[in-house]
């Protein structure tokens, strides 16, 4: 005997997806939904203990991680209070890579003209992220490559930086970037503002030259992250 | 639901209310809507007769039977879901009375725009 616990489910083109109210998911096949409901899973089948697991079913009427299930909701549902408090600002497309997955719209050799965001739109942006009520606002700047275009970063950061007292918000600020193109213009803007370095390596440097679709990436991006690290 | 018939190119099926409460017929006819002209009629107490139209296309001997399948999978599926959250109302309650009650946290932020 078991009981159900809240979960919502949508018929798939070869299977059924389960998600319940803190958004995990399982994928059955079909017929699973109703032979949960009609209490004909075996109790000592991997799908009964999966189900159970995944907070889908439960052993007792009053789960015993219940407590755990609501903290988890609460996280969950946390930008209710707060609204969004993540606000990223594509602020050029023009990159200095040419990676297999990229998902932006990336040029390799974009004219500036066309691809950077131009001032009027980043002042916009930054006037509509202080809107958000979340006293945390987290600022990340993406590309593209964002360190192609400093003169933007520079101006973002100095009027995020100001506005910021006015609207007495905490800033975090994010930089998310190959570490290629680490200039001295750019460290400095970095360690003026607290600015984090989010980077990454796809692996040894056969795979990630590869992935980057240039010969000597990993190299760079090491000799970047040396770079970030000299200026703490 | 009960043998549906194709009807001068339109489905025809009645519904009975002693398998499916008239909240899942609704969810089911709303559902439908998006892709047929649903008329729905109250043809008795226990039973309503419910009409499918295709917009510029009749239903054809070759599509009535997905059709019919799709409608009967929905049927099937809403019913579960009435199950399952008639089942769960209560547990879920106390769900979110755990995760949001006595939340003393709430701020009202200034505003200064």
């Amino acid at each position: 005997m078991y009981y159900l616990l809240p979960f919502r489910f949508h018929r798939l083109p070869d299977g059924e997806l389960l998600v319940n109210e803190v958004g995990d998911f399982m994928v059955l096949p079909n017929g699973s939904v109703q032979a949960i409901v009609d209490r004909q899973v075996d109790e000592s089948s991997d799908l009964f203990k999966d189900l159970i697991v995944n907070s889908f079913i439960s052993t007792e009427k009053m789960p015993p991680l219940i407590d755990a299930l609501a903290t988890r909701l609460r996280t969950k549902k946390a930008f209710l209070d707060g609204f969004t408090a993540l606000h990223i600002f594509v602020v050029t497309l023009r990159c200095n890579q040419n990676c297999t997955y990229c998902q932006a719209s990336s040029r390799e050799n974009g004219c500036p003209a066309e691809s950077d965001m131009v001032i009027s739109t980043l002042e916009r942006g930054i006037e509509l992220m202080f809107r958000s009520p979340s006293p945390y606002l987290t600022m990340e700047f993406q590309g593209g490559e964002p360190t192609l275009a400093p003169n933007i970063l520079r101006h973002a950061l100095a009027m995020a930086d100001k506005k910021k007292e006015q609207y007495a918000k905490n800033m975090t600020y994010v930089l998310c970037t190959n570490c290629i193109n680490m200039t001295a213009e750019v460290l400095d803007l970095c360690e003026q503002y607290q600015v984090l370095i989010s980077t990454s390596l796809d692996g040894p440097a056969f795979l990630h030259n590869t992935n980057r679709g240039k010969v000597d990436s990993y190299r760079k991006t090491i000799n970047g992250i040396d770079d970030c690290r000299g200026k703490g | 639901m009960m043998d549906a018939a194709c009807v001068n190119g339109m489905m025809v099926f009645d519904v009975d209310f002693v398998q499916y409460e008239d909240a899942v017929v609704s969810k089911v006819c709303y559902w439908l809507s998006g892709r047929y002209i649903v008329c729905r009629e109250s043809a008795h107490h226990t039973f309503c007769r419910i009409t499918l139209e295709r917009p510029g296309k009749a239903f054809t001997d070759d599509d009535f039977d997905t059709v019919r399948l799709e409608v009967s999978q929905s049927f099937a599926d809403f019913k579960l879901r009435a199950i399952i959250g008639r089942e769960t109302h209560a547990i879920r309650n106390i769900l979110y009375i755990k995760a949001f009650a006595n939340n003393d946290d709430f701020e009202d932020y200034n505003m200064t725009y």
